[in-house]
């Protein structure tokens, strides 16, 4: 079959289509902060390996490169990895994804103060064949830490392009695509198999690949990437030929002394190491010893622990002592406005829909806006410093006891602002059953979405207070409620590892990223962000559901009796006491009732409900803060306090641990492939959620009283 | 019916077919195996949390 086919040059079909090109590297060099970068989007980074899972498409927004269309590949060590995540990356690399063209061009993201590990996985990138540029990254951490990059040595030697960069100030980022797009226009291919000067070797296995037929190509390189892939063992020999072949040359290579397998490995470290040496090499004194140092503290048994409490601790402590300023002054200027719209808009049905409805509803949620941005603050400081990687070590020792692995922390710890990603994390767990075992657990993390609902309640019923002298008690509460979570979830990870789930934790090393100074800037902007959410959140599903919960709440109208008596009686009074039997042992009444059936649209919309029915009911009364209002809450019948505080904290262990969220059940089917596992979190959960209220309440009313 | 009640009865409609059309979408994002529109943390590919 010799005909001449035109091969149409690479140039004219990148005209025409985009450059597709790859982003891959180790994870944590820096990949998706440099896609971030090249793209305008905004995924999230963090410093600690793991949290890219999935690969994500976004187009070149810089001006004269609109053409390049960039894929973020999660982190990989090897192209010959185990776990999902690293397979994805392989698979794309390789063109073995089904309907998805391999990539054109792979930017290689090479973290310059680990230059070993990540040249190991550049040398078998530019073995696939794709051009490949090298980005290195972290040239800032290189500096302080006294090492220097010989760059012009590293592209002699890899034979491909060396940009240094920094995603994060988005430094070079035109030189970097402008090597990308005349990479991709294939003027020049890189040397493939450099790591070998064994012609012989290359030639015996360029003449074994000759005989697979399955891969039907005549490009020597090719050729020698199949042989060398079945000497390794990493494909399978397709005829008896091949196979004789393929033991004759094992056979040559152990007389050799070498050990067939791990010939092409072994080769290319040596070959990695060696070109590593000359190109990173140290010119002054080094710092590395005080991460050390931090390190050993940081992670010390006793004092590590310390210090984490004492981090979290103040973290809670500071989300109500700081925000508590601006959170009265929104609280009040809602109030305000309220009074405001009521004077200017004639009573009947719109000025009670838009006062005690909208107004109410969507600005009881407002108000928690800077309890958000705190939390986020430190969330985001403590991710980029690199401290939580530490953590992950310090309670590596517990969640083994439990049966859980280090690897299940991150997934975990995403959970604490969302389960949804924490569940798509546990994809970089390569254990079938300790993957079930985080996914199932995972929503026992305080998410974000549950901040307003406790924040409310334990501003409206724990009294400001200091304990010990200089702890306010509202935050060692919220404190508490994060960490019934993690017990609860510690607790059902060691039954689940005890009945259904029986093996023993498989083996992990967290690597431990560098120590960073976070970025003021990027600090703000996932602050910003959050809190853009939330409002916006506000704005849509909450103000949708004021509207609707109103609606249900006023009508059908009741000609006579009092306010509170034409709420009783309204579809939503109905609803509720319908429902109060089931929840009347936890201690609440039927406005609770119907606000945690609406908390199944959003969680938060439960504090909108919640300041909703109440203030419809008391619409006589001169209207307070929306936080008193819920406070002075009174029972209609007998006049006493509707709520106390062993009510507020039977709701707040209750919503501890029920499974409100029908996104999570939906991830958590999708990632299990079935219905099953969804069923089981939920009435798990439930359950859980119920007795724990259950008890929760009797025990503070009786020590309470 | 008046002007107000006429309002009032837009807005609730509005509201209902908002929370239908949201609640559908989600559905729908998850059946394409695309990712979640409600925590916001994935949003049309923006953002993660
Ligand atoms: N100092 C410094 N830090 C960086 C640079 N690029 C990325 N980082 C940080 O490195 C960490 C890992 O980045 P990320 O993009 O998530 O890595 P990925 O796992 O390869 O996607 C984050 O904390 C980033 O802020 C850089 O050029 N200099
Ligand atoms: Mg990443």
């Amino acid at each position: 079959m010799s005909t001449v086919t035109a091969v149409p040059p690479v140039a004219a079909k990148a005209r025409s289509k985009p450059l597709l090109t790859a982003l891959a590297g180790v994870p944590n060099a820096g990949k998706t902060t440099l896609f971030n970068a090249l793209t305008g989007l905004n995924y999230k980074v963090a410093n600690y390996p793991g949290v890219t899972v999935e690969k994500r498409v976004g187009t070149c927004h810089l001006a004269g490169f609109e053409n390049i269309r960039l894929v973020d590949l999660p982190g990989a060590y090897s192209l010959f990895g185990g776990s999902p995540d690293e397979v994805l990356a392989a698979d794309h690399l390789m063109g073995r994804l089904p309907k998805e063209d391999k990539p054109d061009v792979v930017i290689c993201v090479v973290d310059a103060c680990n230059i070993e590990r990540n040249l190991f996985l550049a040398s078998q990138i530019i073995d696939i064949g794709i051009p490949v540029v090298v980005a290195l990254n972290m040239l800032d951490i290189a500096k302080t830490r006294g090492l220097s990059v010989r760059k012009e040595l590293l592209a002699k030697n890899l034979g491909v392009a060396v940009v240094d960069i920094s995603g994060r100030t988005k430094t070079n980022t035109d030189e970097l695509l402008r090597a990308v797009a005349k990479a991709g226009s294939g003027e020049k291919r890189p040397g493939r198999y450099r790591w070998c000067s064994d012609k012989e070797f290359l030639d015996s296995a360029k003449s074994i690949g000759r005989l697979s037929r399955s891969d039907d190509t005549d490009d020597p390189d090719e050729l020698i990437g199949i042989g060398i892939g079945l000497l390794s063992g990493s494909r399978q020999a397709e005829s008896a030929k091949q196979r004789e072949l393929l033991l004759a040359m094992r056979k040559q290579l152990v007389e050799q002394g070498v050990d067939a397998g791990a010939y092409e490995t072994e080769e290319r470290y040596s070959w990695v190491n060696s070109i590593a040496s000359r190109s990173v090499v140290q010119v002054d004194g080094t710092r590395k010893d005080l991460t050390e140092k931090l390190d050993r503290v940081l992670t010390h048994p006793v004092w590590g622990l310390l210090i984490f409490l004492m981090i979290m601790g103040t973290m809670f402590q500071s989300i109500f002592t700081w925000a508590s300023i601006p959170m009265d002054f929104i609280d009040s200027l809602f109030a305000d406005v309220q009074v405001g719209l009521k004077s200017i808009i004639p009573p009947g049905q719109l000025q009670s829909l838009i006062a005690d409805g909208i107004v109410v509803g969507v600005g009881s949620v407002l108000i928690f806006i800077p309890q958000i941005a705190v939390l986020y603050l430190f969330i985001s400081v403590l991710e980029e410093t690199g401290y939580l990687s530490r953590a992950a070590v310090l309670l590596d020792a517990f969640m083994r006891r439990v049966g859980l692995q280090g690897r299940s922390f991150i997934p975990l710890l995403s959970s604490f602002a969302c389960a949804i990603p924490g569940i798509m994390a546990t994809r970089s767990i390569p254990s079938f059953s300790d993957r079930m075992a985080t996914i199932l657990i995972a929503p026992l993390m305080s998410c974000s979405a549950r901040l307003p609902v406790y924040t409310l309640l334990i501003a409206a019923f724990v009294p400001r207070r200091t304990v010990a002298g200089f702890l306010s008690l509202q935050g060692l509460v919220f404190l508490g409620l994060y960490l019934l979570g993690i017990v609860g979830a510690l607790a059902i990870a060691y039954l689940l590892r005890k009945t259904v789930f029986r093996s023993s934790p498989s083996h992990f090393l967290m690597e431990m990223p560098p120590y960073r100074i976070p970025v003021a800037g990027q600090v703000l902007k996932t602050i910003w962000e959050k809190c853009a959410v939330f409002v916006k959140n506000a704005g849509t599903v909450i103000l949708a559901c004021s509207i609707l919960l109103w609606f249900l709440a006023s009508y059908p109208k009741t000609t006579d009796g009092s306010p509170s008596e034409a709420v009783r009686q309204s579809y939503a009074g109905q609803l509720g006491q319908a429902i109060e039997p089931i929840i009347e042992p936890l201690g609440y009444d039927w406005k609770l009732g119907v606000s945690i059936i609406a908390s199944f649209a959003a969680r938060e919309v439960f504090v909108s409900s919640v300041a909703l029915v109440n203030n419809l009911e008391d619409v006589d009364e001169e209207s307070d803060s929306l936080i008193d209002a819920i406070r002075n809450a009174k029972d209609p019948e007998t006049g006493e306090h509707s709520y106390d505080l062993a009510t507020a904290l039977s709701l707040m262990v209750f919503f501890v641990f029920a499974c409100q969220c029908m996104s999570t059940l939906a991830v958590c089917k999708r990632e299990t492939g079935g219905w099953k596992w969804p069923i089981v979190m939920f009435v798990y959960m439930t359950a859980l959620a119920y007795g724990a209220a259950f008890v929760t309440f009797r025990l503070s009313s009786s020590l309470l009283t | 019916m008046n002007i107000e009640t006429t309002i009032m009865a837009l807005l609730v409609l509005a509201a209902v077919v908002y929370l239908a059309r949201r609640g559908a979408s989600s559905i729908k994002s998850f059946r394409e195996n695309t990712n979640c529109s409600d925590c916001g943390c994935t949003k049309s590919g923006k953002e993660e949390g």
